[in-house]
């Protein structure tokens, strides 16, 4: 595909980063992406009037950064922002009511099973096996 | 007829033959797989000529739909 | 831009006593922030000792006294005062936007309702829309709700805003939540009967005043009329019934609302003495967005963020000369951001909250019944693009709707820590940014904060406000500090009767 070449190292910008911010330009740019020896080569073609196809590529450059940088951010921060998106959505959902409860299939054949294992006794799960027959006791 | 070579450790199969089922009414598109790459070969149907899209064009939107599919199904989409 | 010059020039190795900071340059000072809002200056060379790990005891003391030394902090007191300020996610949308119709009898050069014309009555919301609306507003997690009517013109579809009143009235009956209700209108089809209704079930007015008439008529056409006089005349008539009422007047007035375009930049105390004179306590001084109409026409009223600026310091510069002069006035976005820095309080102001309010903080309902995270998501619908929408009140369960994944993304776009540029911004604990802006402006949620417009405001604002306080002038901080207070305006809440 013809257009301006940009050379995205994967030291600097893994392939999440390439992929979201390719993502966001596909409205704006033809992009089309190759492998190279450092990384990803993104081909960019501009779909807009008055926008260059290195104008595009550079727009790609600097959302790639930025998306490589959140990605960092996001991998150091990730127990805090889960528990406040959790927690948010967590809130303003609510608890089910009444009329979802209902929508649950919970028949005889579903009422009984334990996915979880929380049906079990700790003992059960985690306490010592008793030896098999012919065994000694552990 | 443009040859577009999509790596597989860049693309997504089942994201390219969606794209490629998507771009089937403006152009006829031959599908191989060769050296860790699905190939395929655009070529404009004379209905989508007639209505005045470029080769080049229906390619590159092709390309994009592949490439949108794939980062949809390996979930990195924002 | 980051000033480069204050980084530190040797290896840091941080006092393990002392909180992470951000810092950024204010005058010849340096601001710095912890994680928790508490802000400090510091000279240039107290942050290369900060930096260095060389904390002497007059800057440890002062450090200390701000709330940066860990080892003086009382864990239990900072849970509960994050827990406080993050209260608002443990319930749903307080605020529901309603637009009644789209038809509108204003033509205005910003506009970002997506107006429609008057004959374009398939614009207008159905009273059974209406009831569902309600019905789906009131499954809300949040204790309290605010209904308000926007358009187009919402009074154009008066009929459905007394039904829908009505009815909210009567079901609340059952739910028993904190209700309110509010209007935004140009008030130009307001009558005395309208006006009564209006007044009788408390419903709180808002319009907008682009400053002295020319600027406004030119801003704001109105076809065989004149917009700034209907604007005004009303004004003056509802702010006379509250005081007849016996409510007292700095609390209950009309509030009104500027739109600042690159007319308006040229008369920022033209435009202060205008809301004075109308007997605004309050200017909110909003600079235009890329949303609706004003993408179309965004080359004839939009400007570079410095002319912004330049204008909001001349403005709030006016308004504090006011306030020494006795005049008790306030600019909205000033005391938004210093109700968080001063009185370390959440404002709960949707738009400079974090996370955002969109979605989980307020929902925005179409006169079709498609249910949108904000008023700005069903705008960016009315322009084509609908991934803003996350349901319908004819099909969609309340709990659908805020388990869907667009709410989780933009919770997630808008969570300022983990975003690049905000994560060593020193603001970040005041500050906000809408994802459904960035996402319109640059095409993505997250934004990338350097080339956001609306980053540029708001660091704008902050910039001129710590200036301020690094002043140290008495009755400038005093002025300050009473616009973090809040009043409460019982009057307009709906009294209930739970089951």
């Amino acid at each position: 595909m013809q257009g301006a070449r940009l050379e995205l190292v994967r030291e600097l910008y893994p392939l999440d980063a390439v992929y979201l911010a390719a993502y966001t330009s596909l409205d704006r740019a033809w992009v089309f992406l190759e492998s190279s020896p450092a990384g990803v080569v993104a081909t960019v073609r501009s779909k807009r009037d008055g926008v260059s196809d290195d104008a595009a590529a550079g727009q790609l450059g600097n959302e790639a950064l930025a998306q490589a940088y959140r990605l960092h951010l996001a991998r150091g921060g990730r127990r805090v922002i889960e528990a406040i998106a959790t927690r948010a959505v967590a809130g303003a959902a609510g608890p089910p009511g009444l009329d979802e409860l209902l929508d649950m299939e919970i028949g005889e054949a579903t009422a009984f099973d334990d996915p979880l294992g929380i049906a079990m006794s700790w003992e059960e799960k985690y306490g010592k096996k008793p030896a098999k027959k012919g065994e000694e006791e552990p | 007829m443009i040859e577009l070579r999509f790596e597989e450790t860049l693309y997504d199969g089942f994201a390219i033959d969606e794209a490629a089922k998507t771009f089937e009414p403006f152009a006829t598109i031959d599908r191989e797989r060769e050296g860790g790459a699905f190939i395929l070969r655009v070529t404009l149907a004379e209905s989508a000529a007639a209505d005045g899209h470029a080769e080049a064009d229906v390619a590159a939107e092709l390309a994009n739909h592949a490439l949108g599919k794939t980062i949809e199904r390996r979930g990195a989409a924002p | 831009m980051t000033d480069t010059s204050l980084a530190p020039r040797v290896a840091s190795r941080p006092d393990a006593d002392i909180l992470p900071i951000r810092y950024r340059r204010v005058g010849a000072d340096v601001l710095i922030t912890s994680p928790f809002g508490d802000w400090a200056f510091v000279s240039p060379a107290e942050l290369g000792s900060l930096a260095r790990g060389a904390v002497d005891e007059p800057l440890r003391e002062k450090l200390r006294a701000r709330g940066f030394v860990k080892s003086a902090l009382d864990p239990a007191a900072l849970r509960e005062r994050v827990a406080r300020k993050k209260r608002f996610l443990s319930y749903g949308p307080n605020l529901h936007i309603v637009v009644v119709t789209l038809r509108c009898n204003e033509t205005c050069v910003y506009c970002h309702a997506s107006r429609a014309d008057m004959t374009a009555t398939h614009t207008d919301m159905t009273p059974e829309l209406a009831e569902k609306t309600v019905d789906f507003i009131l499954q809300s997690t949040s204790p309290s709700v605010t209904i308000e009517f926007q358009g187009g013109e919402p009074l154009v579809n008066f009929p459905v805003v007394k039904h829908l009143i009505e009815y909210a009235l009567e079901r609340n009956r059952a739910y028993g939540k904190g209700l309110e209700f509010t209007m935004v209108t140009n008030l130009a089809l307001m009558d005395d009967e309208k006006l009564a209704y209006l007044i009788d079930k408390k419903v709180q007015i808002c319009t907008s005043i682009d400053g002295p008439e020319p600027i406004h008529n030119k801003q704001r056409i109105l076809a065989g009329g004149n917009a700034h006089r209907a604007a005004c005349q009303w004004i003056e008539k509802i702010n006379k019934a509250y005081e007849a009422m016996g409510l007292d007047p700095t609390l209950y007035h009309v509030e009104a609302l500027l739109t600042t375009t690159r007319e308006a930049l040229r008369y920022p105390r033209e435009i202060v003495d205008t809301y004075v004179s109308l007997g605004c306590r309050a200017i909110f001084l909003r600079p235009v967005d890329p949303f609706g109409f004003a993408d179309k026409t965004h080359k004839a009223i939009e400007y570079d963020r410095a002319q912004y600026h330049a204008f909001y310091r001349a403005a709030v510069d006016h308004i504090i000369d006011l306030n020494k002069k006795g005049t008790q006035v306030l600019e909205r976005y000033a005391a938004i951001f210093l109700t968080k820095i001063l009185a370390d309080e959440e404002p709960n102001f949707l738009d400079i909250r974090n996370p955002s309010g969109s979605g989980i903080g307020a929902l925005a309902y179409n006169y079709d019944g498609r249910i949108f995270t904000s008023d700005e998501g069903r705008m960016i619908h009315e322009m084509g693009d609908s991934c803003f929408q996350i349901g319908d009140v004819r099909t969609t369960r309340y709990r659908d709707a805020m388990r869907h994944e667009t709410v989780r993304a933009l919770v997630l776009a808008s969570h300022r820590e983990s975003q690049p540029d905000c994560a060593t911004c020193a603001y970040v604990p005041y500050c906000g940014v809408q994802p459904e802006h960035s996402y319109l402006s640059q095409g993505t949620l997250f934004g990338r904060m350097r080339e956001s417009s609306l980053c540029n405001v708001h660091k704008g604002i902050q910039d001129y406000l710590f200036e301020q306080l690094r002043t140290g002038d008495k009755e400038t901080l005093e002025i300050l500090e009473r616009w973090t207070t809040v009043r409460e305006r019982s009057h307009f809440l709906q009294a209930s009767a739970a089951s």
